[in-house]
C-alpha cells in the first residue's frame, strides 16, 4: 500500500503549476502557493502544520476524539493512535485531495472496542490559500450514552484574538482568559457565514469558514485558549446530550482553513 | 377467634388511673367502645367501623376500610370480603381482628381520658412472603354532620385553603388532602350546628399521603402510608396512625382539637427548645458567595466576617452558614475538614467569635443525606449505605445515599454535629434534607425499607438534638422540612409553602383575593402542626430565585416586611437586603419586643375600602395593629378604634418615619405602616454631611457649572470627566471621580486592543452655557464630549467611526464613580436605596455560568429588568446627585444601566453598547449618547403604565391589560373597560414554550424521567424596554425559556430565546408581536419539535375561526380537551382570525403577520380554552437558531 502511494506521490509531484503532493510514509505534505499542509501519517493523518508561504505555522496538531460519554470507561478514544492509516489521494477539477482513512485507537481497554470506529480525513486544495478539511466517522456498532463529547480538535498558537459571525452579529474578542472563550452552543454561527476568524499576535490571520455538519447534530463550535497564545478549534459534533448514533451512518463536519492578511 | 368473655362480659379498664372509664362493650353485632366523650361502634361480622359521635348523638361515620397494596399485585382487599375473628379490650381501647384474601389484619382503636380524639392504626400479617408492600390505606366512609345543612370539607394543606360546600359534592370527584410536607388534615365543619369533625394523619414512621372522595351529602377520607417492605409470612408490620376526632366549628376550636391529638400521640415540640426561638432572625449566606455566582463572587470566612458588622446592624441574630465542608456545597467529601478555599479554621473560628461579640450566633449546615462517593464512605461503611431492589447504593444529590435509619450513621452525624460545635463554636445547626432519604432495600436489622425516610430522620435528628443540647444548652437546629414530625426535633422547621406557594400567588390573584386567603391560610397554619409550632419563613433562599427580579422593588420590600412581621422566624438570604434596608433594620432589630407572643390574630381586612392587608392580635390591647400595601397604588384608610395618643410608624425605601396617630392613614405601595402605644424606630434622618472642602485648583481641567454643581473635566483624557462637586469654591462635597470609558472585551475593531475613550487629547470649545471637546481615538473613532448647564449638566457623547464598522457585538461601558452615604434607583416598580458596603468587592459584569440566572448578582440593580421610572445615583447629606434622562440616537440598540457598590457610593455603570446586538457605525452618520446629572428627582416613566411589583398595568379606554413582567411578558388578564369600569379579566395567561423536541428528559434525583417543559414564563429577569412615546406605549420582554426540573426554577441551556412585545395605544386593540429563536444544533438534521405560544381564555361559551378554507365553529366544550380546530387541517395557517364568546360578547384574535413562520395553529377546547399558535408541531425540519415571530391583534 504504502509503495502504490509513493507511486502516486511521484507521478503528482512533478507539476508545480498545481496544488502539490509529496511526502513520506510518515507524513505528506500538500502544497500551492500559499500554504503548505502537513499531514502526519504517524498521529492518524490529522493536520501536523499548516504553515504559509513564508513559512509561518498557523495550525497543527489535533485528532478527531471523544473522551467521555460514547465509551466506557471514560477516556480518550481518538483517531491519533492509528499510525498507519490507509491514504489515498487525487484530483477534482482544480483541486487536489488526498484521504486518509482509519480506525480509533484509545489508551485503555473500552467497550465498545474503538477500532469499531472508523474515521476519514479529505484534505483538498485549489490555487486558493485555502485547504479544506472533511472529518468523517462512522462506527461498526451502535454507540448509545449520553452526555457524549465527540469533536474534531486543531491546535494553534500566537493567538491574540477571535472574531466569529454569530447569530448576533459579529463578535470579536481580544483573548485575555483561560478556557472556552467562543462557542456555538451559546451564541450560534450566523448559519448565512458560518465562519471563524483567529488573528495571531503577529498580525496574521486565519478564517475557519463554511463550518457545517452533514448527518449528524454540530452541537458546539468553540475555541479553547490560553492566555499565552495557545489555542484549539473543536468542531464539536456533540458536546452534551446524544442522540443516539446508529450503526454505520456516517457523521461528517466540514470547514475550510484559509490563510488570510493582516 | 371470639371467647366467651368477649360475648358475656362487660370490660371495665380505668385508663392510667386518671379516673375516666375507656369501655369496650358487646352491643348486638357490634361492639361499643367509649370513653364518655365519643362513642365508636364496630361491626362484628366485618370488623369494620360503623359508628362514631360524641357520645349521645347520631353517628358521623357509616364506615371503615383498610387496603394493602402489593407490588405487582395491586390492591389486596379491594375485592376480597373481611371476615371478623376476633376483638379484644385494652387498657386504652381495643384491637379488632380479621381476615382478608389470607392476610390477618388487626385494627388498633385507641381512646384517651376526657378527650374525643381516636387513634387508629393497623398492623398486618401476611399469608406468606408475598411480595413487596408498598401501601398501607386507611379509610372511613361517609362523613358527614347529621342535619347539617352548611357542612363544608377544609383542606387546609393548599393555598388558597379549599373550603367547599358538602351540598356541592361531586359523587366520585378526588380531592388531595396533602402529603409529603403537611400533615393531610381534613375538617367537616357546620358553622349553623357549630360542630366539626377533624381526620388527620401522622406521619408515623413512612411517608404518607391523604385524600377526599366526595359523596352525596357526606365525604370519604384515605390516609395512605407509603409503607415499603419486604413481606415475610407471618412477619406483623404496623403502620399509621389516622385520628378521628370532634370539635366546635371555629378555626381556634379546629386547632386546639388538632393541638390534643399532637398531644395525644406524643408529637411535641421540644422541651429544651430555646425560650426566645420567636425572636430569631436568620441571615444565610455562604461564605464563598451567592448561588447566582456559582458561590465564587465573594472571599471566603474573612470576607464573610468583615460583614458581620452591617448583618449585625439589620437585626440578625443567627447567621446560617451554608455548607463549607470539603466538597461542592452540599456534597461533602470530607464531614471532618473544611473546604480550604474559604479559609483557614482559625478564620472560621474568628468568624464565629466575631458574630457571638455581635449577638451573632452562627449556625452551620448538616448534611445528612450523605457524602460523595469519592469519601470512601461506602468501603469503610457500606451498611450506612441505602440501596436499591438491585443492592447497588444510591446516588441521591449527587451522593451516596446514607440511610437515616441506621444507627450507625445517625450516630456519626451526632459526633459530626458536636465534632465542629467544639472546634469552631458552632451554635447548632441547619439540617439539609430534614425529612429523611429514599428507601433502603438493604435496612438495618429490624427495620422495613421506608423506614430511611421519616422515622430514620426523626431517629437521627432526635439524637443530633441530644448530643448538641449536651454541649450547648442554647443550641438549635432549624429543620429543612415542613413535615409536622420535624416540629418535635426541631426549634424551627422551614414553612415550605410561603415561599412556594403563597407568596408566588400574589402576582397571579387579584390582591383582595390572595389577602384573604393569606388571612385564612395563616389562620389555619397553627391546626397542622403540634402545640407550640414555630416556622423559619423567607422570600428568597438559595433553592430559589430571587425575590428582587420576581417580584419587583415595592412588592418584595412589602413581602419581606410581611414576612418578618408574621409569627416564627423570618430569614434573609444573602444580600437580600440590598435596597430595602433602611425599611427592614429597624423593623428586623425592634421585632422581638414589637411583636406580641404568638396568639390568635385578627385579620380585620377592614381597611374601609382599601387594599391594605391588616391584622392585630385578637385580645388584649390589640396591639400592634399591622397594616402592609401590597398593591400598585397608594392606598388610603381608616384605623379601626380610637388612636389617640398612639404611635403611627411607616416603614418606607427611604426608612421609618414616625407620627402621633391619625385615623385616616396613607401608605405607598411597598410600605407597611404600625400602629402601637409607644415609638420603637428612629425617624430616618439623612445621613450628616461630610465636612466641604475647598475646591482644588483646577490646573488644566475646565469646568461647567450648573446651580451648586461643578463638574470639572480633563481636556488631556478627551474631555472625560474629573470630578464633580457640590457647593461652591468656599466648600464643596465631591459626589463623582473621574469616569472611565471604554470597550470591553468585545470591540468594534479587530486587531486593535480594547478602546479607551478616554485615551486622547481633546480640543476644547465653549459656547454659551456649553463646553465641548473633540478627538480621536486610536484614529478609529472621532470623540465628541458635550457638557451643557441646562436643567442640571446634560452630557452628551458623539461617536463617528472613521472606517466602516458592520454588525459588530461591542461592550462599550462607561463608568461614573459616584460618593455618597447613600445609593438610591428610582425604577417603575419601586425604590431602591442602600447604603454602600465597605466590604464589598468590584461587581462582576460577566455572566456566571450558573443555572438560574443571566444576570450576574453583583448589581445592586439594572436597568434591563428594572427600569429606571426616574434616578439613579447617590445621596449626600440631604443633597443627591442623580442620573437621568439616559438616551441612545440609536433606538434600536438597547443600553443597560447598571448600579455596582463602590464601597463608598456606586458606581454608575452606563452599558451603552451591552455585546449581545449588532452595532454598525459608518463614517458620517455619527451616534449621541447622553443623560443628565440633577440634583433633584424625577419619575413617572409612562402615563399609561403602573406597576404591581413584577405586574405591569397598562390600560387605554377600551381595555386594561396586566402583563407578568417576571412572567417573562405572559398576558396574565384582559379586561374590557365599561365607562372605566374593569370587568373579569377575558385571558389567564400566555405562553412561550417547547416540551419537545428542542431538549432532551431530565432525570430527577430518584432516577426518574421527565419530559423537558421550558417557557417564557417561569423566566424572572426578562431584559425589558419601555417606550413611550407619540402616543403608543410599547413593551418588549425578551429572555429565554426556563423550567422547573425539582430544584426550583432554572434557566435551560443552550438558550432558546422569546421575545414578546406588547403595544397599546388608544384604539381597542391590543397588540402584541410573539417570537422564539430556538437553540442552536439542529440546524443540519430534521427535528420534530413543538415549540409554541400560548394563550388561554376564560368563560368562553362559542367559538369560531377562520382559516384560507373558510370558517368552522360551535360552542366550546368545557369538558374535553381536545384540538377543535388546526389549521393545518384547513388549507395551512394564513392570517388567521380565531372569535371567542366569552360573557356574550366577542373577543377577537387576529394574526396580523408571520403566519408562515407556523407549521399550526390551533384552538384546545376545555374549561379554560387555549390558542396554540406552533411554529413547531412536530413536523420533522431542519431548527435554526434564528427569530420566528407572529404579530397578533387582540380585541376584547
Amino acid at each position: 500500500m504504502k509503495q502504490l502511494l509513493c507511486c502516486c506521490l511521484l507521478a503528482v509531484a512533478g507539476c508545480q503549476a498545481q496544488p502539490r503532493v509529496e511526502g513520506s510514509a510518515t507524513a505528506l505534505t500538500l502544497a500551492n502557493a500559499h500554504l503548505t499542509a502537513t499531514i502526519d501519517l504517524a498521529r492518524g493523518g490529522w493536520l501536523g502544520r499548516l504553515a504559509g508561504a513564508d513559512g509561518r505555522v498557523y495550525a497543527g496538531g489535533g485528532m478527531v476524539y471523544t473522551d467521555w460519554g460514547l465509551f466506557t470507561p471514560r477516556g480518550v478514544v481518538s483517531s491519533a493512535g492509528d499510525a498507519a492509516p490507509k491514504v489515498t489521494q487525487g484530483q477534482d477539477g482544480g483541486q487536489t485531495w488526498v484521504r486518509v482513512e482509519g480506525t480509533f485507537h484509545a489508551d485503555a481497554a473500552c467497550e465498545p472496542a474503538a477500532s469499531s470506529v472508523g474515521y476519514a480525513l479529505r484534505y483538498s486544495l485549489g490555487d486558493k490559500p485555502e485547504l479544506a478539511v472533511e472529518v468523517a466517522v462512522t462506527p461498526t456498532v451502535a454507540l448509545k450514552g449520553t452526555p457524549a463529547f465527540l469533536a474534531a480538535q486543531t491546535q494553534m498558537t500566537g493567538l491574540s484574538e477571535w472574531l466569529a459571525w454569530t447569530v448576533e452579529g459579529r463578535i470579536n474578542e481580544r483573548i485575555t482568559r483561560d478556557g472556552r472563550c467562543f462557542e456555538s452552543a451559546r451564541t450560534p454561527l450566523d448559519p448565512a457565514r458560518p465562519e471563524l476568524e483567529l488573528l495571531y499576535a503577529d498580525g496574521r490571520r486565519l478564517v475557519i469558514a463554511g463550518i457545517g455538519a452533514e448527518g449528524c447534530p454540530l452541537q458546539n463550535v468553540f475555541l479553547h485558549v490560553g492566555t499565552g497564545g495557545s489555542g484549539a478549534l473543536f468542531v464539536g459534533l456533540l458536546d452534551g446530550e446524544s442522540p443516539g448514533w446508529p450503526a454505520g451512518q456516517t457523521w461528517r463536519a466540514r470547514y475550510a482553513l484559509r490563510l488570510a492578511a493582516p | 377467634m371470639r371467647t366467651f368473655a368477649q360475648f358475656v362480659v362487660l370490660l371495665l379498664i380505668v385508663a392510667r388511673g386518671v379516673g375516666a372509664a375507656i369501655t369496650a362493650t358487646p352491643m348486638g353485632n357490634t361492639v361499643r367502645l367509649t370513653n364518655g366523650v365519643v362513642d365508636l361502634r364496630v361491626d362484628l361480622a366485618t370488623g369494620a367501623l360503623c359508628g362514631f359521635a360524641p357520645t349521645g348523638q347520631p353517628s358521623r361515620v357509616t364506615h371503615s376500610a383498610v387496603d394493602l397494596v402489593v407490588e405487582a399485585g395491586g390492591s389486596r382487599f379491594s375485592k376480597a370480603t373481611p371476615s371478623f375473628e376476633a376483638w379484644q379490650a385494652t387498657p386504652d381501647g381495643l384491637d379488632v381482628t380479621w381476615r382478608a384474601a389470607g392476610w390477618r389484619v388487626t385494627e388498633h382503636w385507641r381512646l384517651s381520658d376526657g378527650s374525643p380524639c381516636v387513634r387508629r392504626s393497623v398492623t398486618i400479617v401476611p399469608p406468606d412472603d408475598a411480595g413487596v408492600l408498598t401501601q398501607v390505606r386507611l379509610r372511613l366512609d361517609g362523613l358527614h354532620l347529621p342535619s347539617a345543612a352548611d357542612a363544608s370539607v377544609v383542606l387546609p394543606h393548599s393555598f388558597p385553603i379549599s373550603a367547599r360546600a358538602v351540598a356541592d359534592n361531586h359523587p366520585g370527584t378526588d380531592r388531595s388532602a396533602g402529603g409529603g410536607n403537611t400533615n393531610r388534615l381534613v375538617v367537616l365543619r357546620s358553622a349553623a350546628l357549630d360542630q366539626a369533625l377533624v381526620v388527620l394523619g401522622d406521619d408515623g414512621d413512612d411517608p404518607s399521603w391523604a385524600h377526599v372522595t366526595e359523596q352525596a351529602g357526606s365525604i370519604d377520607v384515605e390516609h395512605v402510608w407509603n409503607a415499603e417492605a419486604q413481606l415475610k409470612g407471618g412477619v406483623p408490620i404496623t403502620v399509621g396512625t389516622q385520628v378521628l376526632t370532634s370539635a366546635l366549628a371555629s378555626t381556634d376550636a379546629v386547632t386546639a382539637a388538632s393541638w390534643d391529638a399532637f398531644d395525644r400521640l406524643g408529637r411535641r415540640v421540644p422541651a429544651d427548645r430555646r425560650a426566645d426561638v420567636d425572636r430569631t432572625v436568620v441571615y444565610s449566606a455562604h461564605a464563598g458567595g451567592t448561588i447566582d455566582s456559582d458561590w465564587r463572587d465573594t472571599g471566603g470566612f474573612g470576607a464573610m466576617t468583615a460583614r458581620l458588622d452591617r448583618i449585625a446592624a439589620l437585626g440578625v441574630n443567627t447567621l446560617w452558614m451554608l455548607p463549607f465542608w470539603k466538597g461542592w456545597v452540599y456534597a461533602p467529601v470530607d464531614y471532618a475538614a473544611h473546604d480550604d478555599k474559604l479559609g483557614t479554621e482559625a478564620q472560621l473560628r474568628d468568624l464565629v467569635a466575631t458574630a457571638g461579640r455581635r449577638g451573632v450566633r452562627v449556625l452551620a449546615d448538616l448534611v445528612p443525606h450523605g457524602p460523595r462517593e469519592e469519601s470512601g464512605l461506602l468501603a469503610q461503611h457500606p451498611d450506612w449505605v441505602s440501596r436499591d431492589r438491585a443492592g447497588q447504593p444510591i446516588i441521591w444529590w449527587g451522593c451516596l445515599s446514607c440511610d437515616y435509619a441506621h444507627p450507625g450513621w445517625q450516630g456519626y452525624m451526632a459526633d459530626h454535629a458536636v465534632d465542629w460545635m467544639k472546634r469552631v463554636g458552632l451554635a447548632g445547626y441547619r439540617v439539609d434534607v430534614a425529612g429523611g432519604g429514599p428507601s433502603n432495600w438493604r435496612p438495618y436489622d429490624g427495620n422495613r425499607p421506608s423506614n430511611s425516610s421519616l422515622k430514620g430522620s426523626h431517629d437521627l435528628l432526635a439524637a443530633v438534638r441530644s448530643r448538641i443540647k449536651r454541649q450547648d444548652a442554647g443550641a438549635m437546629l432549624i429543620q429543612e422540612g415542613t413535615s409536622p414530625q420535624l416540629a418535635t426535633t426541631g426549634d424551627l422547621i422551614y414553612d415550605f409553602p410561603w415561599a412556594y406557594e403563597v407568596l408566588p400567588r400574589v402576582l397571579e390573584m387579584p390582591l383582595p383575593e390572595w389577602q384573604a386567603a393569606l388571612a385564612d391560610w395563616l389562620a389555619w397554619r397553627p391546626a397542622q402542626y403540634p402545640r407550640g409550632t414555630k416556622f423559619m419563613r423567607y422570600v428568597t433562599s438559595h433553592d430559589t430565585i430571587r425575590g428582587l427580579p420576581r417580584y419587583g422593588a415595592n412588592l418584595h420590600r412589602g413581602l419581606l416586611l410581611l414576612t418578618a412581621l408574621v409569627d416564627g422566624a423570618p430569614m434573609l438570604y444573602d444580600r437580600e437586603e440590598a435596597g430595602h434596608e433602611f425599611a427592614l433594620a429597624p423593623l428586623l432589630r425592634a421585632r422581638g419586643a414589637l411583636l406580641p407572643a404568638a396568639g390568635p390574630v385578627e385579620y380585620p381586612l377592614a381597611a374601609k375600602g382599601s387594599d391594605l392587608l391588616c391584622w392585630r392580635p385578637a385580645s388584649g390591647r390589640r396591639l400592634p395593629l399591622v397594616a402592609i400595601n401590597l398593591s400598585h397604588q397608594r392606598q388610603q384608610a381608616e384605623l379601626p378604634g380610637p388612636v389617640a395618643g398612639l404611635t403611627w410608624t411607616r416603614l418606607g425605601a427611604d426608612g421609618p418615619s414616625v407620627a402621633r396617630a391619625v385615623t385616616h392613614v396613607e401608605l405607598q405601595p411597598g410600605e407597611a405602616g404600625i400602629l402601637t402605644d409607644n415609638a420603637w424606630a428612629t425617624p430616618t434622618e439623612a445621613p450628616p454631611a461630610p465636612p466641604r472642602q475647598a475646591l482644588p485648583p483646577a490646573g488644566d481641567l475646565l469646568a461647567v457649572k450648573a446651580g451648586d454643581m461643578t463638574l470639572r473635566v480633563d481636556p488631556r483624557r478627551g474631555g472625560a470627566i474629573d470630578s464633580l462637586w457640590l457647593g461652591d469654591a468656599a466648600g464643596a462635597v465631591r459626589l463623582a471621580d473621574a469616569e472611565s470609558w471604554r470597550e470591553g472585551e468585545r470591540k468594534l475593531f479587530p486587531g486593535t486592543p480594547p478602546l479607551d475613550l478616554t485615551a486622547f487629547a481633546a480640543t476644547a470649545s465653549r459656547a454659551g452655557n456649553a463646553l465641548e471637546c473633540r478627538g480621536v481615538v486610536a484614529g478609529k473613532l472621532r470623540v465628541t464630549r458635550r457638557y451643557e448647564a441646562r436643567d442640571g449638566i446634560v452630557c452628551t457623547m458623539t461617536l463617528e467611526a472613521t472606517e466602516p464598522v458592520q454588525g459588530a457585538n461591542c461592550e462599550l461601558r462607561q463608568v461614573l464613580g459616584l460618593r455618597g452615604e447613600r445609593w438610591r434607583a428610582d425604577t417603575i416598580e419601586g425604590t431602591l436605596a442602600g447604603t454602600p458596603d465597605p466590604t464589598v468587592k468590584p461587581a462582576q459584569p460577566r455572566e456566571w455560568p450558573g443555572y438560574r440566572y443571566r444576570h450576574a448578582a453583583g448589581p445592586l440593580w439594572r436597568d434591563s429588568t428594572l427600569p429606571l421610572a426616574g434616578g439613579c445615583g447617590v445621596q449626600v447629606g440631604g443633597a443627591g446627585l442623580m442620573l437621568t434622562d439616559v438616551n441612545s440616537a440609536l433606538p434600536e440598540l438597547p443600553h443597560d444601566i447598571l448600579l455596582c457598590d463602590n464601597g463608598h457610593g456606586a458606581d454608575v455603570v452606563l452599558d451603552w453598547f451591552t455585546g449581545r446586538q449588532p452595532v454598525t457605525l459608518l463614517p458620517g452618520h455619527p451616534i449621541t449618547l447622553s443623560f443628565r446629572l440633577t440634583t433633584g428627582r424625577e419619575t413617572a416613566r409612562s402615563t399609561r403604565l403602573t406597576c404591581q411589583g413584577g405586574n405591569w398595568h397598562v390600560r387605554n379606554q377600551h381595555f386594561e391589560a396586566v402583563i407578568g413582567r417576571s412572567a417573562g411578558g405572559s398576558l396574565r388578564e384582559l379586561r374590557r373597560l365599561t365607562n372605566g369600569t374593569a370587568g373579569p379579566s377575558l385571558v389567564a395567561g400566555t405562553n412561550s414554550y417547547t416540551d419537545n423536541g428542542l431538549y432532551q428528559t431530565w432525570t430527577d434525583p430518584l432516577g426518574q424521567q421527565h419530559k423537558t417543559n421550558v417557557g417564557s414564563n417561569l423566566d424572572v429577569e426578562p431584559d425589558v424596554r419601555v417606550d413611550d412615546r407619540a402616543g403608543r406605549l410599547r413593551l418588549t420582554f425578551q429572555g429565554v425559556l426556563s423550567g422547573d426540573q425539582g430544584f426550583g426554577m432554572s434557566i435551560q441551556r443552550p438558550y432558546t430565546w422569546y421575545r414578546h412585545e406588547f403595544v397599546v395605544d388608544d384604539g381597542p386593540a391590543l397588540h402584541m408581536k410573539l417570537g422564539i429563536r430556538p437553540r442552536a444544533g439542529f440546524e443540519r438534521r430534521d427535528v420534530a419539535a413543538f415549540a409554541a405560544h400560548t394563550l388561554r381564555f376564560l368563560r368562553v361559551t362559542n367559538w369560531s375561526c377562520a382559516g384560507t378554507d373558510g370558517t368552522s365553529g360551535g360552542a366550546m366544550p368545557p369538558d374535553r380537551f381536545e384540538r377543535l380546530w388546526q389549521s393545518r387541517e384547513h388549507g395551512g395557517v394564513g392570517p388567521g382570525q380565531y372569535k371567542l364568546t366569552i360573557d356574550g360578547r366577542q373577543l377577537v384574535v387576529t394574526v396580523r403577520a408571520g403566519a408562515e413562520s407556523l407549521q399550526n395553529a390551533f384552538l384546545l377546547s376545555g374549561i379554560d380554552p387555549v390558542l396554540f399558535l406552533a411554529h413547531y408541531d412536530n413536523q420533522p425540519v431542519p431548527i435554526a437558531p434564528t427569530w420566528r415571530e407572529v404579530e397578533l391583534e387582540i380585541q376584547p
